[in-house]
């Protein structure tokens, strides 16, 4: 509480302290010599800057988006269809039952 | 008659280069005035305002019109201000050196009778140069901005180019840094 007063004391201080406006002679001419100095901007330079910035979003955006994915935890009830041989599959778990005899296709039966 | 921001930003973009001395003439004073808040020694001032002008000049096609010219500038103005201080930060050591005798006497004055103590002598001005300088680039922004220059939460916001929730949250961890800094300055022991 008394760092608080001091603190609020102090502002107080850089409040009340005056800031001088006043401008070196000739510093125009300065800043127009170093215009003049400076290289002329390439279009291609702006291109490329953009085009950069562009990559490092989506590569932040990417990782984001893959980590978010690792991250998540397997869901149970998820559908089955994506499984590309779903056929296999559901065979496969009915012939795991006990007592189960799959049939067997036409061309097999005696 | 002299010409409008607009007019000679015109002209400017027409071809005529020159003129932008004549923008300079106009803002010159007020960016040295919001400079000499951020920066520590003259020369470091002078090449913050150059630095400034220069973004604005680059940037003038920017400038669509729809808000007054001097705003313009002064966002331009606090973020140069603001990068300038992040590269001192950088390059920095933040040395505590030991208190000076009037220093310490004006903070016992503070202690016996905080009304009293002064508010314009040496010793307090030293004492908050030597806190600023402790803190956080993004603190001492927010500080000198909202409490020193009382200026409001949503004027901050569009000179920072940062949210107006994040204006307050960067104000309310400013104000705890600088307890802080004080405390580790060791003013706690004369309060």
């Amino acid at each position: 509480m008394k760092l608080e007063g001091l603190r609020q004391k102090l502002i107080q201080v850089a409040r009340h302290q005056p800031v001088s406006d006043c401008v070196p002679y000739a510093f125009e001419q300065r800043v127009l010599h170093a215009l003049r100095a400076l290289p002329p901007r390439d279009p291609a330079l702006a291109w490329v800057a953009g085009l950069w910035r562009a990559a490092l979003c989506s590569l932040a955006i990417a990782t984001v988006a893959g980590g978010i994915h690792l991250t998540q935890p397997d869901d149970p009830t998820a559908p089955v269809e994506a499984v590309a041989d779903s056929d296999l599959l559901e065979v496969a778990t009915l012939g795991d039952l006990p007592g189960f005899e799959a049939p067997l296709p036409d061309t097999l039966r005696p | 008659m002299e010409s409008s921001d607009a007019e000679v930003i015109a002209a400017i973009r027409a071809g005529d280069a020159a003129l932008f001395e004549e923008l300079v003439r106009r803002y010159q004073s007020r960016l040295f005035a919001t400079a000499r808040r951020y920066a520590r020694r003259e020369v470091e001032v002078e090449d913050i305002v150059q630095q400034i002008l220069i973004r604005v000049f680059q940037n003038l096609d920017s400038w669509r019109g729809d808000a007054p010219f001097e705003h313009w500038i002064m966002r331009i103005a606090v973020r140069v201000c603001y990068d300038a201080l992040r590269a001192h930060q950088r390059n920095r050591e933040q040395p505590i050196t030991e208190l000076s005798t009037e220093e310490s006497d004006w903070l016992e004055n503070h202690a016996t009778i905080p009304e009293n103590s002064s508010i314009d002598s040496d010793a307090a001005r030293s004492l908050v140069t030597r806190a600023f300088e402790q803190l956080a680039p993004a603190s001492r922004l927010i500080l000198t901005l909202l409490e020193i220059e009382d200026r409001p939460v949503k004027e901050i916001a569009e000179l920072t180019g940062w949210s107006v929730p994040l204006v307050k949250v960067r104000a309310f961890r400013a104000r705890a840094e600088m307890r802080r800094v004080l405390s580790r300055m060791g003013l706690e022991k004369y309060l």
